[in-house]
């Protein structure tokens, strides 16, 4: 499925992100999307996006660590499940997710507010 | 199994992780928490930094809302003791005169601040203060105001992040400290004399070598007189250690040394008793030692672990200790245990705010301090934990991603 059949009410929401083949699998890279900083996190040639914030004290994660189990924010070890974003430890919190899709054509899209 | 009645005796963090693992971890019998302040558990660390300049609100430390207690059935008695416990027939004696019974019984009463009783004299003036409840934390952040002069009894982790809390608000900053250097104790003589430049850079005048010898009422303050020299202070806080509370456990007769002895599940001596957190001294699978930590993350850690035990799942913490200060701009951290004799390798640069020193001994990583790279403790604690052998031109080399190498040589 490409991105335009998401359909073409919503399409102008979608923005660039980056090309798949620039993120390895089991890696993050934070990138710049609409003016907001997107962790954007390859599981297996899934891709998840958050906000690049710790929501412990704002910190960025990507300075952090991305075992391929656990995102861990490099300030106060903060650990994130990669998957759905919820806190691992502690548990009473979560990133924020974007709306994110890989086109056919192998580019990365997040819908950012 | 699951109609227990599990009693806590202490309400700090290390109770909360384990009221909050129990529920969570889906155990139905009744839980009792006992805790002597006004406060459901809370978090410490930020009492000393954003709570102290008031960044954030004491309530925002809570770990959980009091209103979760109710929803999950957790009998949550505050400003209430246990004053004695009766292990045959399994009972607490609660200071409100109630006995509560119990099948499983944890101990997380954590510690209190050594007092310097030379102070004793001027407490009654209102500007002698200790810093380890959310209530301290209060009382002293009321004299944090522009211009008023703050005196720090020693140079050790809680000291140096009130003064630094302290200047960041524009107060006027001494600390005194008997030995060498500042957070000696903690991250070692070299890291202590580079951490206290970091201090007089940032205008806090440091008194190193010097005891308090009185302390004196003034006009308008407090005057501290030390063996070598005076100062006025507005407000005087002391933080020269933590005395861990295992009276009670020990009066039960369980076995105790510096804190509370437990097995690397957190069990004491006695079945069906646990210890946790700052007044409990587990053993490490690690070191093979039993240790105490004064730790957040050990805290946590090992409240879930008695949680794990309680629930009948035991788990074994077995994770190096680290912990972290967060001191102006600067965000320090500390993962393992320096052996003596170790080589400390510097990564990256200490005039820029930005550097690792890995301790290294037998071409293993001991121990990493960090200034503002987290990445390197993250990296640092893979390679401590796997024991893989390192060049410590590696662990020099910038060009060297360290969390590759530490994942490439695991894989192999």
């Amino acid at each position: 499925m490409s991105v335009k059949d998401v359909g073409a009410v919503v399409a102008d929401d979608w923005l660039d992100a980056m090309e798949l083949d620039e993120i390895w699998d089991g890696e993050m890279v934070a990138v710049d999307v609409g003016g907001q900083s997107v962790l954007l996190v390859n599981l297996e040639g899934e891709v998840r996006a958050y906000e690049n914030r710790c929501p412990h004290q704002a910190w960025r994660l990507d300075d952090g660590d991305f075992d391929g189990e656990r995102i861990v924010c490099s300030r106060h070890m903060w650990e994130f499940d990669p998957k759905s974003g919820a806190g691992v430890n502690p548990a009473d919190c979560s990133l924020k997710s974007f709306e994110c899709r890989v086109g056919d054509d192998g580019i990365i899209r997040v819908r950012v507010p | 199994m699951t109609n227990e009645h599990v009693v806590i005796v202490g309400g700090g963090t290390s109770a909360g992780a384990v009221v909050r693992s129990l529920r969570d971890g889906g155990f139905e019998g009744a839980v009792t928490l006992v805790g002597d302040e006004s406060s459901p558990p809370y978090e410490r660390p930020e009492l000393s930094k954003s709570v102290l300049t008031g960044a954030v609100a004491a309530k925002s430390v809570e770990m959980r809302d009091i209103d979760w207690y109710r929803t999950n059935d957790v009998d949550i008695r505050l400003d209430t003791r246990v004053s004695f416990v009766d292990t045959a027939n399994r009972s607490v004696a609660l200071s409100t005169g109630e006995n509560v019974p119990y099948d499983k019984l944890v101990f997380a009463t954590g510690g209190r601040p050594r007092p310097l009783p030379i102070a004793d004299k001027v407490e009654h003036t209102g500007r002698i203060h200790y810093l380890r409840t959310r209530q301290d934390a209060e009382a002293l952040g009321k004299f944090l105001v522009s211009g008023q002069r703050l005196v720090v009894i020693g140079g050790g982790v809680i000291g140096c992040e009130v003064a630094a809390s302290a200047r960041a608000l524009d107060v006027e900053a001494t600390i005194i400290e008997a030995g060498e250097g500042l957070l000696e104790r903690s991250f070692g003589p070299a890291l202590g004399a580079m951490l206290s430049q970091v201090h007089l850079d940032n205008g806090v005048d440091i008194r190193m070598r010097q005891s308090v010898l009185e302390f004196a009422v003034t006009a308008g303050g407090i005057q501290v007189v030390t063996d070598k020299s005076t100062v006025e202070a507005d407000v005087v806080v002391i933080g020269i250690g933590l005395i861990p509370n295992i009276e009670l456990a020990m009066d039960c007769g369980i076995l105790c040394d510096e804190g509370i002895l437990a097995n690397e599940y957190g069990e004491t001596s006695i079945r069906g008793i646990y210890a946790t957190g700052d007044a409990a001294q587990w053993f490490h699978p690690l070191y093979e030692q039993h240790l105490r930590f004064e730790q957040h993350d050990s805290a946590i850690r090992q409240g879930q672990a008695v949680a794990q035990s309680i629930l009948g799942t035991p788990t074994v913490v077995s994770n190096p200790p680290w912990f972290w200060s967060d001191q102006y701009e600067d965000n320090l951290q500390f993962v393992g245990r320096p052996s003596p004799g170790d080589e400390m390798v510097i990564r990256g640069s200490v005039s820029e705010r930005s550097m690792a020193a890995f301790f290294v001994g037998e071409s293993r990583i001991n121990a990493v301090f960090a200034m503002n790279r987290g990445r390197e403790i993250m990296a640092g604690r893979r390679l401590l934990t796997s024991g893989v052998p390192v060049e410590p031109d590696l662990l020099k080399d910038e060009d060297v991603d360290l969390r590759r190498l530490g994942r490439q040589r695991e894989s192999r």
